[in-house]
């Protein structure tokens, strides 16, 4: 709200100057400094790349011992910071709070990578990332507020379980067939391959961590002093889930060949979907939980109809539609705006390639290009008149 | 102190004890194994977000046994910090003429990590981290044809490898590369 504008506002006799004067009293109280945590925010990015690149220089002229111990005693010196200002500020700053734990656990971060380098050892990159994970994951999800560290966390589990899988790849799949490549790493493993009991088990496990960050988000919500907290980390989940299965449906869209293995893998995922909506619903039995617990179940249907149907232009373009249909609905039902007009973008997205994609032999003459142009027209005519006047008033979520 | 109080103090000393214990652990491992010298070829691709360092592939000395592609366990015979002679572990030692006898029996045995370190490495290769200012010259040595760059590796007890220098010397003429004994010096 600018002066400016109330001033303006007053002069044209809409409102009368006490009014305008108790605006002005109520902006100043509840006024968001926005600039002033972009700038925090912007501060705290700026000082993690800075350790980043401080730790990349590796410095001969300060031995590497020395070098950790500022690194730690860095940390050591935040984390006193941070113990000794809590609850001192007599405004809550969420950001600035996030900001100091961001950069502690940055520091921590890199303190691994700094060990790695000060004593020339390496390991596969899931090791460190667990170890941090283990670590600070007390303190990030006990006292983190905002999406700064909602979001570091969410980054971390989803890298740190990706690193995993791809390590475990390498390791138990030397020589399997797998994805309809071979990923081979020569055939010199001397015995040492231990093919696992239950690798299904364990990539579709994996391929659900994000949703079960969801379960713990939901469950701890209701009795946490900071349920904003918990739904950010319950919103990333459900965000990395649903591009999650988007991103492979695409990938199956875009030409791969049939692998009946994956159906295994699929099955798996699928149930941990569905029970991650299940919990979802119990704990939250709003409109707001059931369209989660909705989308989560439309996502564990598409993991598994994607390997079943195939791929081909139609088949994969009708079942992304569906997908991203579904989650409009959902939206609808619990009045999230935003999520249901970005759905029907994304619809209207797709139906758009599906239509040059079926238009292709036709491209070559012309005609299929003028179909497929007033079929973009039509399509996107259809979106925007859909998208302003079916789109829910925005509810909280 | 009360209750709240101590719970945020433990959550904020639980990851500087634990990095504390993982730096002490590295530290006390480091100080024990023996030290090797191997040839490399390698070159620096100098990564600024992990900082400067040098892969590179190892010329092990007279290498035998399946070479071709991941090497997870290798046999090394030879007295500190020369090799005489590498086999990939599991494979027979072939006595070849000119070389001493076969004990048949290793001085140590390399270990690469279970699945290889982050870069999908077993001991086919590794990477040694470099100072910035050195970064340059290290490479441009490791380009030079006449240059033979040695890795100084210190193998622990438990077969974890780990290099701690990088010398040049110069190549013999002409070029014999793998076959011949490392350099004592």
């Amino acid at each position: 709200m600018s002066e400016r504008q109330l001033k303006a506002w007053s002069q044209a006799g809409l409102i009368d100057t006490q009014t305008a004067e108790r605006i002005r009293i109520w902006e100043a109280q509840n006024a968001k400094p926005l600039g002033l945590w972009a700038l925090i925010g912007l501060g705290a990015l700026a000082i993690g790349l800075g350790l980043v690149s401080v730790v990349a220089a590796n410095w001969e002229e300060i031995p590497g011992t020395v070098r950790l111990a500022i690194h730690a005693a860095l940390m050591a010196g935040l984390g006193g910071f941070i113990f000794w200002q809590r609850g001192r500020s007599t405004v809550r700053n969420t950001y600035f709070d996030d900001a100091a734990l961001f950069i502690v656990a940055a520091l921590g971060l890199t303190f691994f990578g700094h060990i790695g380098q000060v004593y020339q050892t390496s390991s596969p990159l899931w090791q460190p990332f667990l170890g941090w994970m283990l670590l600070f994951t007390p303190l990030l999800l006990g006292y983190g507020r905002g999406w700064v560290v909602a979001t570091m966390w969410m980054a971390g589990l989803c890298f740190t379980s990706s690193q995993h899988w791809d390590w475990y790849l390498r390791t138990y799949y030397a020589d399997v067939r797998l994805f309809g490549s071979a990923i081979d790493i020569g055939g010199n493993m001397d015995g040492a391959v231990r093919t696992p009991q239950w690798p299904y088990l364990y990539m579709g496990i994996v391929s659900a961590t994000p949703a079960f960050a969801m379960v713990l988000a939901v469950s701890t919500r209701s009795r946490s002093s900071r349920p904003d907290f918990w739904r950010k980390i319950e919103q990333l989940g459900l965000v990395i889930t649903v591009l999650g299965i988007s991103g492979f449906q695409l990938a199956y869209a875009l030409g791969g060949d049939g692998f009946g293995e994956n159906v295994k893998v699929a099955v798996v995922q699928a149930i941990c979907l569905i029970a991650v909506a299940a919990a979802v619903r119990r704990f939250r039995p709003t409109p707001s939980g059931t369209a989660t617990a909705g989308v989560l179940i439309s996502g564990a249907l598409m993991v598994i109809l994607a390997p079943l149907i195939g791929w081909d232009d139609l088949g994969g373009g009708i079942l992304f539609m569906a997908f991203w249909g579904s989650i409009a609905a959902a939206a609808l039902y619990a009045s999230w705006r935003t999520v249901f007009q970005a759905a029907v973008a994304i619809v209207a997205i797709r139906l758009i390639i599906l239509s040059f994609e079926l238009a292709s032999d036709l491209l070559g003459s012309g005609l299929g290009l003028i179909l497929a142009g007033i079929a973009t027209l039509g399509i996107a005519w259809i979106a925007v008149r859909v998208s302003k006047r079916y789109a829910p008033q925005e509810e909280a979520k | 102190m009360e209750r709240k109080s101590l719970v945020v103090a433990a959550a904020l000393s639980l990851p500087l004890i634990g990095l504390g214990f993982v730096w002490a652990d590295t530290h006390r491992k480091a100080q024990t194994g023996t030290d090797w010298d191997v040839p490399i070829r390698g070159y620096d691709p100098r990564d600024l977000l992990r900082g400067h360092y040098i892969t590179y592939q190892y010329d092990w000395p007279r290498l035998s046994g399946n070479t071709l592609g991941y090497i997870s366990e290798l046999c090394i015979e030879g007295k500190a910090p020369a090799i005489l002679r590498t086999t990939v572990a599991g494979a027979p030692i072939v006595q070849e003429p000119g070389m001493p006898p076969l004990q048949a029996k290793c001085a140590v045995i390399a270990r690469a990590p279970y699945g290889g370190d982050d870069q999908g490495n077993g001991l086919g290769g590794g990477l040694y981290y470099v100072p910035q200012t050195m970064a340059a010259e290290y490479e441009k040595k490791l380009r030079d044809p006449k240059l033979q760059g040695i890795i100084r590796l210190r193998i622990r007890d438990d077969g974890i490898v780990r290099p701690i220098g990088l010398t040049f010397r110069v190549r013999p003429l002409p070029d014999v590369g793998q076959g011949e004994v490392s350099d004592p010096r």
